[in-house]
Order: C-alpha cells, then structure tokens, then sequence
C-alpha cells in the first residue's frame, strides 16, 4: 500500500515542527548573530560586518585552534574506528544468546552521565589514584606518572565513551552482509584476509562512514571532557566558544566561531562522503 | 577433470545426524546429481565437498587425495549457490573475475577468460552491470561463469535454478549442462526436482535422510528403483500388491495382482511366494475391455487433460491405480475394464514406505 503524499506530511509534521524551531530557529539566528558587530548591554548591535569571520580564521591562535580541534576529531575517530571494527565484526557473529551480552558492554559507556564519568577518570588517573599504584606495585613505573590534563587522557576518555555510536552501524552494516559471500569467496580462492579486504570491508562501508560522521561531530563538539581532562592544556573550539559567550559576553564573535567550526565539518564531512561516492553508490540496497 | 570418492561421509549437528555415512564415487566428467525432499542432507554433503564445514567422520578423496585437510580456498572447486552470492559492490565482469584475481592470473589472461565465460554464458553485454541491476537468471548466468572461469576440478551446484522461473528453469537447465560438457568438469548437481535430475544427469542419488537410497542412471532410477521411495520420489507411480507365483525366465516372474496372474519384471532370485511391489508407471498401463488379459478394475474417474485422458481405477483389492490412455475412446466411470500391464515396465521392488 502506498500512503498518499498528504498522509506523509500529516506524519512528518510534528518532527518538522520540533527540527523547526529547535533546531533551525536558533541556527538562524546563530547565522544572522556572527555577521553583527558587538554591543554593549545586548546581545549583539545593529550594523552587519564580516569582521568576526576575518578574526576567526585571520587570527593565528583561533586558526591554530580550528585546526587543532579538526585534528584531534579525526585523531579519535580514526582511533574509535580501528577499536571498534573488530568489536563490531565479533558482535555481528556472535549468536543471539550472547548478543545481548555483548550489546550491553558495549553501550555501557554510555550508561553513566557525562559528569561522573569524567570524575571517574579523573579519581583513576590522578597521581595518587589506582591506575598509578597498580603500576607501582607491579614495578613497571618507579614513581606515579602525571596522567592528567594532557592531550592522550582526553582522547582515551572520548574514545571510550564514542565506541558504541562507531560500533552500532558497523554491526549493522555488518549483519545485513549475506553469509553466503564469504564461502562464495572462500570457494573462489580467496583466504581470510583477501575475504576481508574485498567482500567484509567494502560492504561495511555504509556503516563505517555513518559511524566516522557521527563520531567526528561528537569529538570535535566535545566540551565537558576536554575541559575536565585537559585542563588548560587542551584548548578546543568548543570551550573557546563558550568562553566568548559566557567568559567575555562577544556573542557576535563567538557564534562566528562557532559558525566557522561547523563550515569546517561541512566541508570535512563533504569531502569524506564524496570520496566513498563510488563505493556507496554500489553498496546501495536500492538504485 | 577429477573423479570424487565420499567415503563414510558422516555430520551431525548436535544429536540430529545429518549425514548418516553416504558413500559415493563420481566418475571424472560426470554430471552426477544428488535428488532428496528437503531435510534428507543434499546440501550438507555438498557443504562437506565444498570445504565449508568439516564432516564428523569419513573422507573425502578427489583424484584419489584426500581434501579434508584443505580449506575451501585450496580444493579449487566451483561453487553455485540457490542465493547466486554474486558480490553486490562488484560489477559482473568483476564477480566473474574474483576466482582469478585470488589466483593472481595476469591482467590479459584475466580479462580474455572473464570474456570467454561471459561469452558462454550469454551475458557478454552486460559486463559492466551490478548484480542488483539484473534479473534472477542473468544472476545466475554470472554465477555460473564466474564458477566455471576458475576451470574447477569439480563443479558444485547447490539448486541453482530453485529460485527461477519454470520458463527459465528450462533455458538455464541446458546452459549448465552445455557448459559443463564443454568444459569436461565434474559436476555434483543438487536438486529435489526430479525432472531435472532426469534431463541432466549422468547418474542420481537419491537420498533419504542422510543415507543415499539407490544409485544409478536417470533410465535405471526411473524404470528399476529398488524400493518404493525411490519410485515415489522420481515420477508418478502406482503400486500394487503383488505375490510371486513362478519363475518365468531370468529376472522374469508371473505374480498374482488382484486376483489376476501377470507377468512382471525383477531382481533375479525372488522365490515363489514372496510379496513385492509391484511398480507400473502411468504410461506402462493400458485399458481394456472386460475379459481381456489383465487386472479386472472398475473406473472410477476420468478427466480430460489435453494429450490424454487420465483415468483412475480400482482393482478388486480396493488399489486404486492413476493410468494415462489416449482420447479416441470414450469411458463412462463405473464400468469395468481390464488393465494391461506391460510386462517389461512392471517392476518388482522391495516394500517400503513411500517419500
Ligand atoms: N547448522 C545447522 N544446525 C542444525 N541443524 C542443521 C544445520 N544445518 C542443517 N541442519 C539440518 O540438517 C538437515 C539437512 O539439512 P540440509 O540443508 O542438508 O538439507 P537439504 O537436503 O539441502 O534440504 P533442502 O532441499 O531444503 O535444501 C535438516 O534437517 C536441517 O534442519
Ligand atoms: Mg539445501
């Protein structure tokens, strides 16, 4: 049966209506905020400028910044990727019974709240704190290692924590492959690693690109772990954003670099789904 | 070219035996197909030739080795799956090209033999086609080439035609044996279609669960099965009681059906007395009227299907009898005629339940 045009927009209107004011609604005015100049007693003033975006990307430290923030999203999500696709294979194997099991561990990252979790690696990692002395006591350190606020503690703790939004489609993607292919390819002198690298790793591509997305958005938009974690030695875009809006009230500028972060991601995100256009196109179930 | 030898072949899945010791030898060549309902175990034992899974006991020996110790990718075999398994992301030629790949064939070579498989299988045009952009037997037509390109030491085909068409099913059904005549491969063919078995195979297994019933050419499975599942699963039958009465000749009996002495043809050394059934396929009888030789039967429907008239009888013991006959007479049902039974098509076989 094929519902009419009418009916699917009666369905589709009440999320239409939600992406409409919370979403598109505050984007806007975000857009319009970034070509305004500063105020004093307002959130931003009358005249327009493109002043804001010259600082965003002229000045070298918010440059650096920008970068350094694209870099550390790409550093984790290629991190996450290569934990999380061998999980994703044995997830995808394993019988039902234990499916649940492992499905379980693996969102349990995200069964605790952002704040505790954070304090939880804090407590972990600190110089007095367990992992340090079981390192000591099992002699391979011979005094505590500072752990704390520096770039591989912040990326080990969003890696954790960005596992199962990697995982989850790459399963997917994963169990939708027929089983049948891989005694095709067996039969056709193919070993396992050659079935990997031709059949298994092609048609997880959908699941992979969805999963790099997903991840690399929600690495670079972090806020709550660089900050915790890293402390003043990990500046990224986000905190720097809410610095201006919160720290110093340039609302103006710091939507503009807001604005100039996720033109970045566009762009990164474009250039990734363009690349896998060839091979996305021919692992479509659909035409 | 190869000969296979399943020696003792054994698997089970838990406690359920799948494949409770079947014993085969294929001649290098030879379209040899394994026939069976569904569950008897066909696609088990070609799982166990293919390498997919290990069987619990027996051996497996082509060319008079051993492959049980070989993984799929080293026994070089060619395998046709129901499902096709063509590789969606990979266009026609490239799935056809894949055995050869893996086997690291020159680029040219590579290329002049996925055209020449492609060639013989009638889908040279559409080389540059996704699986998903063609039909279910252009489908199948790719995985046939791309099983036969890697020139196989024996072609496994597992119901390659079940998911096709009758039309197709015909068209294709020639196209594998034209192939595989070309080629000279071994074929171990899977089918429960048993007009198929019959229009392709040099020899059929019949199976019952996990056992191999009888062994033999279409001719001899069809007209001289053994027991009474064999007969049941490889046409229209009907049986009848039969009592041997007297030797007539070699392999030649008089037998009492019904109240009425016959003559049939069996296995030799049946001694008087012994009950039999006895088989006569539809196209082996003919009606007569009363008082003629035969079997007394009254009829108790006739319908009309085109070439023939297919009527059904009953003999005095109450054995109701299928028989084709040609449309120039007329019967009225309810009367009695005399069913003939030619005696060389009427076959003794041991009792036994029918599939
Ligand atoms: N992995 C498995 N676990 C448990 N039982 C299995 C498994 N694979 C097959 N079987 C059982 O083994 C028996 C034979 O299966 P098989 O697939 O060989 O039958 P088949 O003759 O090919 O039937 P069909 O004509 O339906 O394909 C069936 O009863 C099936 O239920
Ligand atoms: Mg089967």
């Amino acid at each position: 049966m094929r519902s009419s045009p009418w009916r699917t927009a009666l369905i589709g209107a009440p999320v239409l209506a939600l992406l409409f004011v919370f979403l598109v609604l505050p984007y806007g005015e975000m857009v319009v905020m970034s070509f305004r100049t500063p105020a004093n007693g307002a959130p931003y003033g009358d005249a327009w400028t493109l002043a804001n975006y010259g600082r965003a990307f002229g000045d070298p430290f918010y440059l650096g910044v920008l970068l350094r923030t694209l870099g550390i999203g790409a550093l984790i999500t290629s991190l996450t990727l290569l934990l999380s696709y061998p999980i994703a294979m044995h997830l995808a194997r394993v019988s039902d019974r234990w499916h649940v099991f492992f499905y379980a561990c693996v969102v349990s990252p995200l069964l605790v709240g952002v704040l505790v979790r954070n304090f939880g690696w804090m407590i972990v990692v600190s110089f007095q704190g367990p992992l340090n002395q079981v390192l000591l006591a099992l002699g391979l350190i011979n005094q505590p290692l500072r752990l704390l606020f520096n770039l591989p503690i912040v990326v080990v703790a969003l890696v954790h924590v960005f596992v199962p939004f990697m995982v989850l489609p790459i399963t997917n993607a994963l169990r939708n492959i027929d089983p049948s292919l891989y005694d095709a390819s067996a039969s056709l002198g193919a070993k396992g690693y050659e079935t990997f690298w031709r059949v298994t790793l092609p048609l997880s591509v959908p699941g992979v690109l969805a999963g790099v997305v997903l991840v690399f958005v929600l690495a670079i938009s972090a806020f709550v772990t660089p900050v915790l974690l890293g402390g003043q030695n990990i500046v990224m875009m986000s905190s720097i954003v809410i610095q201006q809006l919160i720290g110093v009230f340039a609302w103006p500028f710091g939507a503009a670099l807001a604005m100039a972060l996720s033109i970045m991601t566009i762009i990164a995100v474009s250039l990734l789904t363009l690349i896998m256009r060839p091979l996305m196109r021919r692992t479509a179930r659909w035409s | 070219m190869a000969h296979l030898e399943i020696a003792g072949l054994r698997k089970s899945h838990g406690a359920v035996q799948v494949i409770a010791g079947v014993d085969l030898a294929v001649a290098s060549g030879e379209f040899f197909t394994l026939l069976g309902p569904s569950g008897c175990g066909k696609t088990t034992t070609l799982r166990c030739i293919a390498g997919f899974i290990a069987p619990n006991d027996g051996d497996i020996r082509v060319d008079g080795a051993s492959v049980l110790n070989a993984p799929p990718e080293k026994r070089g075999f060619g395998v046709v799956f129901q499902n096709y398994a063509l590789f969606p992301h990979l266009t026609v030629a490239e799935n056809v090209g894949y055995g050869l790949k893996t086997r690291r064939v020159p680029w040219e070579e590579a290329r002049r033999r996925v055209g020449e498989a492609l060639a013989m299988v009638q889908l040279f045009g559409l080389k540059d086609r996704l699986p998903r952009e063609l039909s279910g037997g252009q489908q199948q037509r790719v995985a046939l080439a791309r099983a036969i390109v890697i020139r196989p030491r024996l072609l496994l085909l597992d119901e390659p035609l079940a998911n096709l068409d009758a039309k197709l099913r015909h068209e294709l059904r020639w196209l594998i044996r034209d192939v595989q005549r070309a080629q000279g491969t071994t074929a171990i063919y899977v089918t429960h279609d048993h007009a198929e078995a019959m229009a392709l195979s040099d020899r059929i297994a019949v199976m019952r669960n996990g056992q191999i019933a009888q062994v033999g050419t279409p001719r001899e499975i069809y007209q001289r099965p053994l027991e009474r599942y064999v007969a049941s699963f490889t046409g229209e039958t009907n049986t009848l009681e039969a009592r041997v009465v007297a030797e007539a000749g070699p392999g030649r009996y008089r037998v009492a059906v019904a109240g009425s002495e016959l003559e049939a043809t069996g296995p030799a050394g049946l001694t008087p007395g012994t009950v039999r059934h006895l088989l006569a396929r539809p196209e082996s009888l003919s009606l007569a009227p009363e008082g003629a030789a035969g079997v007394s039967v009254r009829l108790d429907a006739v319908v009309y299907v085109g070439a023939a008239l297919r009527c059904e009888v009953v003999t005095a013991c109450k054995q109701r009898v299928v028989l084709q006959v040609p449309v120039q007479r007329a019967y009225t049902p309810g009367e009695t005629l005399s069913l003939a039974i030619d005696p060389a098509q009427a076959w003794l076989m041991a009792p036994g339940e029918a599939a």
